[in-house]
């Protein structure tokens, strides 16, 4: 429960360094809301770019993370008493009247939002990118007091603003702060939608639009954890919102704040490249609109690209540095960089429907796009709960509401908006891998626009129907809490517990216990290979993967005990710890069943002595022949 | 008299959709199933 005190004060320092950073940018805010939302983003850019700072710099140690912090609390010092000043005037202000349907939608909300609290405040366990590279990088950063470069891991060398976010937390106080801060600006989303609907629409359609966006299975799943979705979703929102600013308000510092948060954006993850490509175009569209002359839309485009570049530019430097490519493993034939051998989809439809690739463009192969572009939104409305895939689950709410635009889409905001979200949304289908997980900023504006025909639509009935018709959109708030609830059952059943947060970990984290056991009994010398596994956050010692995409060891190029013992030797591996049974879904994409692989069986046989096992896990030290001497490291060394 | 008639269409659609859903076999087997998972 601390790391909530810990989040408030890291989002009052932020709200307080920002507001100093949009007051010195300058552009014209429409509410306090508004201002509070862009004080928001850039505070918490402000903090992951000075934490991303301290890791070039060699510098990442707690006491340093205290005083970036301390540093920014300091500088947005009086901006933050001013602002209190002006929030002490709304105490006891409430946006709507007791007792009403926006009310009890309030309610709802808030109550979904305390369950999915519950999830970010466990101890980190089971999902597995956040244990193998969203938290585990940061924790090796940490360990090394720098941004190394960890050649065996997915996404060392992807942007990682929400990645110092969490390094920040982790530093402070440990994952689980990781975890309420990426909630934390899920959460942030929910009040940038009303704050934005207050100024484009009213504040019914906000209410409506952040209770169906609250209730997004995607975001309650994703949110609690620490991916870096809704990180993403938090700058990009904030990007588009500028951008739309920039569009009525025509000045060149409110496109300047675009191009920050787009360049906040890109530095959170890859999928927000469209940012980039969707501004530039906007900018073009509108130059072309208002019939402004080439040079003007040049320096505007030059202004927003150039403030983007600049803010994600350290993130593409350290990628081309360490690997030869910018976008590191990404786009590898382009570039020509550092071997890596996994493939990454970014076409949707490959994603989404295997069946409707077709190698060549033929009319079969247009037919499937079409097909996917026009259904895309209902596939993923709908839950299979025999393979249920959360990160594309979006909820019913927009397949049963946006069909009401057709009625009462009348004003130029809302057809400009609706426009644009079809737009993103056949780039999301075709181009940003078909995951509605990477686009969640998406599913916000979304959001907007089925809150907007669901007011409308409401509002249409008379007064009696009408309620009967709000009494049935609570009900469905209800069920969707009911999901929020259910998914928070273990997280409510510990914190009600007298469970420690360690007894938890090894209940619900299979790989904690012989992690344990190299922490308690490993010297601190010791290099761990993980085989069969990549979640490696609960293991203090320097690791590597062996996972089939990295090529620093892979059992192709190393097929003969002795040359593989010679790769370890090489790599300084003195343990090895394995998953005992690999499931189908890791052998297909390449790992050994170590056990039932000949080669493996002799490797172990020769050299490998068992110190501790579990249901699930091996411990293996590594005894080296006095034939393999140790030899000066060739490749890349291990992960810490 | 199209606009009405839109509207209703828009409303039915609403209605069957949100109702489809919620009492549909999936949605309450997914809560089932989660029960299950947080009970075992």
């Amino acid at each position: 429960m601390v790391e909530l005190i810990y989040c408030l004060g890291l989002a009052v320092v932020a709200a307080g360094v920002g507001l100093r950073i949009l007051r010195w940018i300058g552009p014209r805010c429409h509410s306090l809301a508004e201002e509070l939302s862009f004080s928001l983003g850039l505070g918490f850019g402000a903090l992951a770019l000075g934490v991303m700072v301290l890791g070039l710099t060699h510098l990442l140690y707690e006491s340093a993370l205290y005083l970036l912090v301390l540093t920014y609390a300091f500088l947005g010092r009086n901006q933050l008493q001013g602002l209190v000043g002006r929030l002490r005037g709304r105490v006891g202000y409430f946006p709507v009247p007791v007792g009403s349907f926006y009310f009890w939608v309030l309610a709802l909300v808030g109550l979904g939002i305390l369950f999915n609290l519950t999830r970010a405040l466990t101890p980190a366990h089971g999902a597995v990118d956040p244990l193998a590279y969203h938290l585990a990088l940061p924790k090796i950063y940490l360990q090394k007091h720098a941004l190394s470069f960890e050649p065996t891991l997915t996404g060392a060398l992807y942007p990682s603003n929400i990645g110092m976010l969490f390094t920040l937390g982790i530093g402070l106080r440990g994952s689980i702060l990781a975890q309420v801060l990426h909630f934390a600006l899920g959460m942030c989303c929910l009040f940038f939608i009303p704050s934005f609907c207050r100024r484009y629409f009213d504040r019914g359609v906000g209410l409506l639009a952040a209770a169906i966006f609250s209730f997004s299975p995607v975001l309650v799943f994703f949110a609690a954890k620490a991916y870096v979705d809704a990180g993403q979703c938090f700058f990009q929102f904030l990007a588009f919102w500028a951008l739309f600013n920039w569009l009525e308000q025509k000045d060149e510092k409110t496109l300047l704040l675009a191009g920050l948060f787009t360049g906040l954006a890109l530095g959170a993850k890859h999928p927000a490249l469209p940012t980039l490509v969707l501004g530039g175009a906007l900018i073009g569209a509108a130059g072309l609109f208002r019939k402004v002359d080439f040079k003007t839309v040049l320096r505007q485009g030059l202004l927003f690209g150039g403030a983007a570049l600049l803010l994600v530019g350290p993130w593409y430097i350290r990628s081309f540095i360490e690997a030869g490519n910018p976008v590191w493993p990404l786009g590898n034939v382009l570039f020509d960089g550092l071997p890596y051998r996994g493939t990454f989809s970014t076409g949707s439809v490959s994603a989404s429907a295997p069946e409707a690739v077709v190698s060549l463009p033929s009319s079969e192969r247009v037919l499937s796009l079409l097909y996917w572009c026009a259904t895309s939104l209902w596939h993923w409305s709908w839950m299979n709960p025999e393979q249920i895939d959360w990160q594309r689950t979006i909820g019913i709410y927009h397949i049963a509401f946006l069909p009401g635009l057709l009625v009462y889409a009348r004003h130029r905001r809302i057809l400009f908006l609706a426009g644009f979200c079809l737009l993103y949304y056949l780039i999301m289908v075709l181009r940003v891998d078909g995951n509605p997980r990477y686009s969640m900023f998406f599913l916000a504006y979304l959001s907007i626009l089925s809150g907007f025909a669901a007011k409308h639509m409401f509002q249409a009935l008379r007064s009696r129907l009408r309620v009967l018709v709000q009494v049935g959109f609570a009900f469905t708030l209800v069920c969707n809490l009911a999901l929020s609830y259910l998914l928070a059952q273990v997280a409510i059943d510990y914190f009600i517990s007298d469970q420690s947060r360690e007894q938890f970990t090894i209940q619900r984290e299979g790989n904690y216990r012989v992690f344990r056991q190299v922490n308690q009994n490993l010297p601190a010398s010791s290099v761990v290979l993980l085989q069969g596994i990549v979640k490696g956050f609960y293991c203090d010692r320097p690791y590597l993967w062996d996972h089939p995409h990295q090529m620093v060891i892979n059992y192709g190029e190393y097929d003969t005990p002795q040359k593989l013992i010679k790769r370890m030797r090489q790599l300084r591996i003195s343990h090895i710890v394995r998953m005992i049974n690999i499931p189908p879904i890791r052998t297909g994409i390449g790992y050994p069943q170590y056990f039932a692989d000949p080669m493996h069986e002799t490797f172990r046989k020769e050299y490998l002595t068992l110190l501790y096992r579990d249901e699930s896990y091996a411990l293996f030290e590594v005894a080296y022949p006095a034939s393999v001497p140790e030899e000066p490291e060739e490749s890349d060394g291990p992960s810490s | 008299m199209v606009r009405t008639l839109a509207a209703a269409a828009v409303w039915l659609w609403g209605l069957f959709v949100l109702g489809y859903f919620y009492y549909s076999r999936n949605f309450l087997t997914l809560l089932q199933q989660l029960w299950e998972k947080g009970s075992g």
